[in-house]
């Protein structure tokens, strides 16, 4: 319409420039326009029937009409660049990708594209030099498009899409359009994007197939932790990509043969995706490969995107924790008994017995805590957890209690303090040098809000989503009918970055009882109870609520601790970066190491050396192009001379499935990136005409200033019909023809 | 509640004894005293012996207290409470004390509670009975508690005797009778024995006291002919089993 208007279309109106063809003395139009004016008013004044106002508005409306007739006078014109017509080349480039297969409802996307392109190509033939291209893993000129094959695992339309106008500038490219779903497999495309802003020709990209495709559903992620201990709960966050409500069933296999889970998800129809927690225990120690498989819907085209491989290490080594309680007390024997049956877990303790005494429980050897508490990192950092129980901040010296704060934030441990008459703010932690570490603000020393009441405990929404926090296999949580606990303290106020996991109903209401927040490389835990003893003495023997409760609290604890040394892989693009850390007994970066790295996998062996990152000492880092598929184990090595002082292990999955056939969906994100930086534009239903059109305006390659008058558009001879009209009718409604 | 009202009157009424309210603790540990049935239908019920599960009260614990509180950090409250098998407080005092035991007399419904009781973590320390008779009866109930838990002799290697003081004394604890009759036994218990009831795991949760008198040596800690060395001999053996019961 408005193209039928104008002339021209709205694009060619931005990024023109008007201009007059009128070649007479520049003084002629304005004069014109006064002498006009003054005859104007002259004969409204010489007819006296008119009311002053209406003489304004007839003299107002004539002299619009005169403005309006002296501007055509003036011939405007849109002054703008286009290419000289057998000077310059359009590439015309079809995605050749897998994803192009895919039929939408019927229709192939491959057929439909190249019809496009084929078609464009016979309009443009005589004004371009048309130049073909297949974009898959590459872009590749081609004479013709018979050589499609829509298998290539990989369409990174940016940076190709940079490759293919850098290359071809010199050939006066004037524009590039390219017909895709627009499925990117780049990872970061900001230099590719750069160099098209840079580069000025535009792209014009045709969209093909369905943004939303109902009979696909995608495993879009899978997270799970890098570490589990054997035999306790964690949580795999899983995320469905959909086009449509019902459900879906998910199972979760085990090292391809034994089944971990199976569950029905929900699939919300309002929302594209939806996230599925799924409660996983692994039993067997060494790295555990999983897989995540979700069952295809009956008219599922694309099955490959319904699978995603994860590992998990379940290490044989033992996670530690040190309980430093000061005064016996029936929460310390009860959680040690929880703890008891846990081979994984060493739980070593040192309970202040009588004002000078302690006594030690569960150590590895006679020397262990000999002392009393640790004073140095090389001890503390032993343990993978530290609690605290009823003492006193000044039963530790300011050092430890820097330590402590350390232990947290240097050595990435996990801190758990717990209520009693002398602890939390009861014992001053609240203003020990350890106070910056805790996730409230507790109260002040000084305040006793330690109380010997009976109250009910239940974990908040968030809390509920934590398989640490879940007592019960079945649906419910098993946190309804717990008896009350024995006591419980105030935790104070939360910091910002504070999480409530547990709440408790007090007799002025509701409290958090169990809040954590990360500090540092560790996280540190408030736990307002000394009194979840009451669980086991208030439930049969039979029920283990309360075993399994420590059991999996203190579980989550030690294994959120990272190891001294550790290697691990991260998806860059192109490839993997691969990082290791070496640091020594006080968790300190060691440095001038030679490391290298093994990757081993189905393919072979590969050795790859690591340097020093100089943004984080004591990590070493590498890259390695190519992600490839299956399980890869990572084994890191350190050396100081000729003598290996450290070692890491780990593995990851590699792609098992190209990111190109996880995704069935057309997207247009990916093209208007590339169309907004290069000056382009997505024309998904433009027909053949407006993209001519769109490639005529184009300044790129060889252009010639050009001239279009715009002062026949039929707008015009609108707008002088309405300016005429309206006078008209308003003199005749005063009856003043 | 019935159950403890019911108790609560029949044992006050009898004995002019208060039987406190339940409700929590007043303090982390509170020095418990099972008040335990006697068979009505046997001799020592005739001869009289319907409250001997309050021998030695209020003194005995009295004292310990003190000694507790001096000698330990436990938060200890400072009076004793007294509950019977079927309390409904019971389960929140995980340390019972029982006298005179061979003189109780549980019924299967009780055993099987204070079974639940121990299994659960609870533990219990029986004192002051002695002789082949009273040890006889003693194991009537018992083994409705635990018909198939034996009793052993704690070895002196056991934590329980370590977990404050090396108790390596095995030495008759007498009772206040030592000032009459000047021995240390009593009836034909000659030979104190240290024995217990252990669970799957190895730790002790029934500490038997018998042919001795701890509580006697606790309640004459002021009587100033009372040998002091046995009084505290019989503190540290009761804190040990206090402390035990807490870390264990």
């Amino acid at each position: 319409m408005f193209e039928w208007l104008f002339k021209f279309p709205l694009d060619v109106y931005r990024s023109a420039q008007l201009d007059y063809a009128f070649a007479g003395p520049s003084w002629v139009l304005p004069g014109t326009f006064i002498i006009a004016a003054a005859l104007l008013a002259f004969l409204l004044w010489r007819r006296g029937t008119l009311t002053p106002i209406r003489r304004v508005a007839v003299f107002a409306a004539q002299l619009a009409l005169v403005a309006f007739v002296l501007w055509l006078l003036a011939q405007p014109e849109l002054v703008n660049e286009q290419p000289v017509a057998g000077s310059n080349t359009v590439a015309l480039v079809l995605d050749d990708s897998a994803s192009m297969a895919y039929v939408d409802d019927g229709i192939d996307r491959l057929a439909t594209a190249r019809s496009r392109l084929d078609d464009l190509a016979d309009r443009v033939e005589d004004t371009y030099n048309v130049e073909r291209a297949l974009l898959s893993n590459t872009a590749t000129p081609v004479d013709s498009y018979d050589e499609v094959s829509a298998v290539a695992a990989a369409s990174p339309l940016a940076s190709e899409l940079a490759t293919l106008v850098s290359q071809q500038r010199g050939e006066s490219l004037a524009a590039v359009v390219v017909a895709s779903d627009g499925l990117e497999t780049g990872a970061d495309n900001t230099a590719a994007l750069e160099t098209l802003q840079q580069a000025g020709v535009p792209i014009f990209a045709l969209t093909t197939g369905r943004q939303s495709v109902a009979e696909d559903l995608a495993l879009v992620s899978a997270e799970v932790p890098t570490e589990a201990v054997a035999g306790s709960r964690f949580d795999a966050i899983v995320t469905i990509r959909h086009d449509r409500g019902g459900d879906a069933r998910l199972r979760v296999l085990a090292n391809g043969d034994t089944l971990l889970a199976a569950e029905t998800v929900e699939l919300d129809p309002a929302r594209s995706t939806t996230q599925q927690t799924v409660n996983l225990t692994l039993t067997d120690t060494g790295f555990q490969s999983l897989s995540f498989e979700l069952t295809p819907l009956g008219d599922e085209q694309e099955r490959r995107n319904n699978r995603l491989q994860r590992v998990v290490d379940v290490p044989e080594r033992n996670h530690r924790i040190l309980y430093f309680e000061g005064e016996p007390r029936w929460e310390y024997k009860f959680m040690r008994r929880a703890i008891a049956a846990d081979d994984d877990i060493v739980f070593s303790s040192l309970l202040r017995v009588s004002p000078n005494k302690f006594y030690r429980q569960g150590l590895e050897d006679s020397t262990e805590l000999a002392d009393g508490f640790p004073t140095d990192a090389e001890e503390l950092y032993q343990y993978d957890a530290v609690l605290l129980g009823s003492v006193e901040a000044a039963a530790l010296a300011p050092a430890q209690q820097q330590l402590l704060l350390d232990f947290v934030s240097v050595r990435g441990g996990s801190l758990l303090l717990i209520a009693g008459p002398n602890g939390l703010g009861n014992g001053g932690w609240g203003e020990s040098a350890l106070a910056p570490a805790l996730p409230t603000q507790l109260p002040a020393f000084g305040t006793d809000t330690f109380r010997r009441e009976r109250v009910s405990v239940a974990p908040t929404v968030y809390g509920r989503s934590l398989s640490a926090l879940r007592l019960s296999d079945d649906s419910g949580s098993g946190w309804n009918d717990l008896p009350d606990i024995a006591d419980h303290q105030s935790v104070g106020t939360l910091k910002p970055a504070a999480q409530t996991l547990l709440s408790v109903r007090t007799s002025t209401g509701d409290e958090p009882l169990l809040v954590t927040q990360p500090y540092g490389r560790g996280r540190s835990y408030v736990f307002g109870t000394g009194g979840t003893w009451r669980w086991q003495m208030q439930l049969p023997v039979e029920d283990q609520r309360h075993e399994r409760f420590w059991r999996q609290l203190l579980r989550t604890l030690v294994t959120a601790a990272p190891q001294r040394e550790s290697v691990r892989a991260i998806a860059a693009d192109p490839g993997l970066v691969v990082e290791a850390e070496f640091l020594d007994d006080s968790w300190q970066p060691r440095l001038g190491l030679a490391a290298a790295v093994s990757i081993v996998g189905d393919g072979g062996v590969e050795q790859l050396a690591l340097t020093p990152a100089p943004d984080q000492p004591g990590v070493y880092r590498g890259r390695v192009f190519g992600r490839g598929e299956g399980i890869r184990y990572l084994e890191a090595t350190a050396l100081d001379g000729d003598t290996v002082v450290a070692t890491a292990r780990a593995a990851f999955a590699g792609d098992s499935v190209a990111i190109e056939h996880r995704r069935v969906r057309a997207s247009d994100t990916a093209l208007l990136a590339i169309a907004r930086a290069s000056g382009g534009a997505v024309l998904t239903d433009a027909d053949p005409d407006t993209l001519l059109a769109r490639l005529r305006e184009s300044a790129a390659g060889v252009t010639e200033l050009r001239r279009q008058s715009i002062w026949d558009a039929p707008a015009v001879l609108l707008a002088l019909l309405l300016l005429k009209t309206f006078e008209w009718v308003v003199r005749r409604r005063w009856g003043q023809i | 509640m019935l159950q403890r009202a019911a108790a609560a009157l029949v044992l006050g009424a009898a004995m002019s004894l208060p039987v406190f309210a339940a409700g929590m603790p007043p303090a982390e540990f509170q020095f418990a005293r099972l008040a335990y049935p006697v068979d009505m239908n046997s001799q020592a019920y005739r001869r009289g012996a319907r409250d001997m599960w309050q021998t030695d009260w209020p003194d005995a614990e009295h004292h310990l207290i003190r000694g507790i509180k001096r000698l330990t950090r436990v938060n200890t409250a400072d009076e004793g409470e007294i509950l019977t098998v079927m309390d409904d407080a019971l389960f929140d005092y995980p340390w019972l004390y029982a006298v005179e035991v061979g003189y109780w007399s549980l019924n299967q419904v009780e055993a099987d509670r204070l079974r639940e009781y121990l299994e659960r973590g609870g533990f219990l320390v029986v004192d002051d009975f002695h002789g082949t008779f009273e040890w006889a009866s003693f194991m009537e109930s018992m083994l409705r508690v635990f018909p198939d838990r034996p009793v052993r002799e704690i070895p002196e290697s056991d934590e329980s005797l370590h977990v404050l003081y090396d108790l390596d004394q095995r030495v008759q604890i007498p009772s206040i009778m030592l000032l009459r009759t000047g021995r240390t036994w009593e009836r034909d218990g000659r030979t104190p024995h240290w024995r217990g009831i252990y669970d799957d795991d190895g730790r002790l949760m029934v500490a038997i006291n018998f042919n001795m008198d701890i509580g006697d040596a606790w309640e004459h800690a002021d009587t100033p002919s009372y040998p002091e060395n046995m009084t505290a001999l019989a503190y540290r053996f009761g804190i040990s089993y206090i402390i035990y019961a807490m870390t264990h």
